[in-house]
């Protein structure tokens, strides 16, 4: 008796329910909401850097601190700094290595192949997925 | 002409026509309002969970795998995002108790129910689904109005399939003796009369 009301009540309500119609959501709905996705694509795609200007600023004063020191401070203050040779930095000396100077050997191979992937990745990856939007 | 599937218009919207997103919005946009409206009971966030649904499925559209249906999986979203909402207004899933052993003259229901003008029957279902709780709500919507599987709503609402055989069966009755007491009660009385 009891399944019997349940079934009859099981097939009144779809009856019932299927007359009603979805609620309607307001006209401007799909403009507001590719207004939205427009957003985030900018948002997702706008360029930011790996190092920021004020990390750039930051290393830039450093360096120039460093350099105005060695350029400064005569050669045999006792400076902690100079026990590095680091003083030497104002004679330039580094612009003088010849290539034939340089022993060729598997770790030179290794460092230049090192620096050849790095810049590949650098220059050509960062431009690769700039120009390629990817939906995650 | 036949209508696009859902699968070449995700294609489609994956290839980066808008124009193909656009018409699947189209095609649920009402669907996952309704639903949306069900659990958070008030237009504005109903809005505000659909589309933040839209968007959620526009960036998640690459990882649609095809495993379940389309709309099971888009439904999951929206009620996900939509108990995301009951927890930013604070408020908890509303229950409300009922007798509801009291089944007596259910049976009277689809005679009463067919002298009612159609306009009138639709706000009262409508009436009536609104003063169940959250969760029967979205229950009875799935499974009457969408025709959903127990196993699609399981997986909608994350919960088990026989749990939720149970939770429509409780609903079911909630929403007739709700019906009965929104019907005219001399409706109900002049029918008896008539019977008799």
């Amino acid at each position: 008796m009891k399944e019997q009301e349940d079934k009859e009540l099981d097939l009144f309500l779809k009856n019932a329910i299927k007359e009603l119609r979805p609620e309607e959501v307001s006209a401007n709905f799909n403009e507001r909401l590719f207004q939205r996705i427009v957003q985030l694509d900018t948002k997702e795609l706008k360029y930011k850097p790996l190092i920021s200007k004020t990390v750039w600023f930051s290393l830039a004063l450093a360096l120039i601190g460093l350099l105005g020191i060695g350029f400064i401070m005569e050669p045999n203050t006792n400076f902690w700094l100079f026990s590095l040779k680091y003083n030497t930095i104002g004679n330039l000396d580094f612009f003088d290595v010849r290539l034939e100077e340089i022993k060729w050997n598997s770790s030179s191979y290794a460092v230049l192949g090192f620096v050849i992937f790095i810049l590949f990745q650098i220059l050509f990856l960062k431009h690769y997925f700039s120009k390629h939007r990817v939906i995650i | 002409m036949n209508k696009p599937s859902d699968q070449l218009l995700i294609e489609c919207a994956l290839k980066g026509d808008i124009s193909a997103y656009d018409k699947l919005v189209d095609r649920y946009k009402h669907m996952v309002f309704t639903l949306a409206l069900r659990l958070v009971r008030n237009r504005e966030d109903a809005e505000e969970v659909a589309q933040d649904t839209f968007i959620k499925l526009y960036s998640g559209l690459a990882t649609f795998k095809g495993e379940s249906k389309f709309s099971t999986w888009l439904y999951k979203i929206a009620y996900r995002k939509g108990l995301d909402c009951l927890k930013k207004q604070k408020s908890q899933p509303q229950t409300k108790s009922f007798d509801i052993n009291d089944t007596s003259a259910l049976s009277l229901y689809p005679e009463i129910w067919n002298k009612i003008e159609i306009k009138e029957r639709r706000k009262t279902i409508k009436r009536a689904i609104e003063q169940l709780d959250n969760e029967d709500s979205v229950l009875i919507t799935l499974f009457y109005y969408q025709e959903l599987s127990l196993v699609e709503i399981s997986e909608i609402m994350g919960i088990e399939t026989n749990t939720v055989k149970v939770k429509i069966h409780r609903a079911r009755k909630k929403l007739a003796l709700i019906l009965r007491n929104l019907l005219e009660p001399e409706t109900i009385h002049s029918y008896e009369r008539t019977r008799r």
